[in-house]
């Protein structure tokens, strides 16, 4: 402790406010949990376990739902067939995106929302959905598409799950492979409610690619454009400048 | 897996009447409560938030379902709990999510000084719950940390109140111990 003599109660108070979550941190999971409930997420099995409860997180998470399942699907084959990458790796991009659904090799193009209906921002939870069973959209994907909002839900569904796509292919190690899926989410949903989250994995994929401009810090670009971003230290880890043969510097071979 | 528990299948009134009564209340009451004990429960801050994503998920889903027989802490504690588990499970196998890598300090207005000591206090805390088996840790962050009073802890833990008392006076005893250690 920096204190000579630490008692029990301060440690405890300092503790506790240290490990209290800042409004930043509440606003970030309120709205990963409003895409997330947007998506469907939050109408399923009681069970609170991994085998039934759906996948959660900014870009990690999204229930796959029916029919937005199916119409997400298809954004990431075109998003894969734009990266050139259909024909070579078909194997590599299915792992992308439900198996279940990316068998037929159809081009499925998702009624997306126009850009005047994404600009309401993330629906309160009040608005969401309470009790519909995902086992019943499962069953029966058209209806709960007929009766579900196509424009919102179905945008942010696109994006949250363009951004899960594209963390996994950061992941693996593919960063061309990831601004592909954000470049047809710019193109699907130009203006969606994760402004933010797109540009964080935009510019860590850039810079996992090293496809910057000389002499320009991607990094501190973000933090101009998001001053308060929660992703702006993850953004200059993915942006700290390293050395490379074009430098000049060069490491002594080994000898072997 | 069975269900969490305090979540009885048959649909009730929903929470208490004193209590907060829609997804939004609860979530803006008990928010920090929560990531609270998904730190003290062990879940890395990495994960933090896709586990506290999770939790708030199983309580939009199990809201209308919720009898109020218990508090809702003690609710959102049973939750927690499961879903902290999940995640260490899940954190074995595979890598973490692009995640913000820092956690913005709740509180701006302290100098350096103050947050590098708030910071070790927490990671003295954190290690000290990290290192006490399940039973004592779970009344630790309720009584101790959550300062939940003693009959509320038995009944969410689902022990007797003479155990919770006995158990408490050894955890505390054993952090006071810790503590001393710690002192020059």
């Amino acid at each position: 402790m920096t204190d000579d003599k630490p008692n029990l109660s301060d440690v405890l108070a300092r503790a506790q406010r240290a490990r209290s979550p800042s409004a930043a941190d509440a606003e970030r999971v309120r709205r990963a949990i409003g895409a997330a409930l947007a998506g469907g997420a939050g109408t399923g099995d009681a069970t609170g376990t991994r085998a039934t409860s759906p996948p959660a997180g900014w870009a990690s998470r999204i229930l796959l739902v029916g029919a937005i399942t199916g119409a997400s699907a298809g954004v990431g084959y075109w998003a894969g067939h734009r990266a050139g990458l259909h024909a070579a790796e078909p194997r590599r991009l299915a792992g992308y995106w439900s198996p279940a659904l990316d068998t037929t090799g159809e081009m499925k193009l998702p009624a997306v929302a126009t850009a005047a209906s994404d600009q309401t921002g993330t629906p309160p939870f009040a608005s969401l959905p309470l009790v519909t069973s995902h086992r019943d959209a499962a069953r029966n994907p058209r209806r709960v598409a007929e009766t579900q909002a196509p424009s919102t839900t179905e945008s942010l569904a696109i994006e949250v799950r363009a951004l899960r796509n594209a963390e996994r292919a950061l992941r693996d190690g593919n960063p061309g492979l990831a601004l592909a899926f954000l470049q047809e989410l710019d193109r699907q949903v130009p203006n969606g409610k994760l402004a933010e989250e797109r540009d964080a994995a935009a510019t860590t994929a850039r810079c996992a690619r090293g496809d910057h401009p000389f002499g320009v810090d991607m990094a501190e670009e973000f933090a101009q454009r998001h001053p308060a971003s929660v992703y702006r230290a993850r953004v200059e880890q993915a942006c700290a400048p390293t050395d490379s043969p074009a430098t000049g510097d060069s490491l002594p071979r080994r000898s072997e | 897996m069975k269900s969490v528990p305090l979540n009885p299948d048959e649909p009730s009134d929903g929470l208490r009447a004193d209590g907060p009564q829609t997804f939004d209340e609860i979530y803006g009451r008990y928010f920090p409560f929560v990531w609270r004990c998904l730190r003290g429960l062990g879940v890395a801050l990495g994960a933090l938030d896709d586990a506290a994503q999770d939790v708030f998920l199983v309580v939009h889903r199990q809201l209308g379902r919720f009898r109020g027989e218990s508090s809702a802490q003690t609710w959102l504690y049973g939750i927690a709990r499961h879903v902290a588990s999940n995640h260490q499970r899940r954190a074995r196998r595979k890598q973490a999510p692009l995640e913000p890598t820092v956690s913005e300090p709740a509180h701006p207005g302290p100098g350096p000084l103050e947050r590098a000591a708030d910071a070790e206090a927490a990671a003295f805390v954190e290690g000290f719950l990290a290192g006490l088996d399940a039973k004592k840790r779970d009344l630790f962050i309720l009584a101790v940390l959550e300062e939940m009073t003693v009959p509320e802890v038995a009944a969410a833990l689902s022990i007797p109140l003479n155990t919770a008392y006995t158990r408490l006076r050894s955890v505390r005893a054993d952090f006071a111990r810790t503590l001393d250690r710690m002192k020059p």
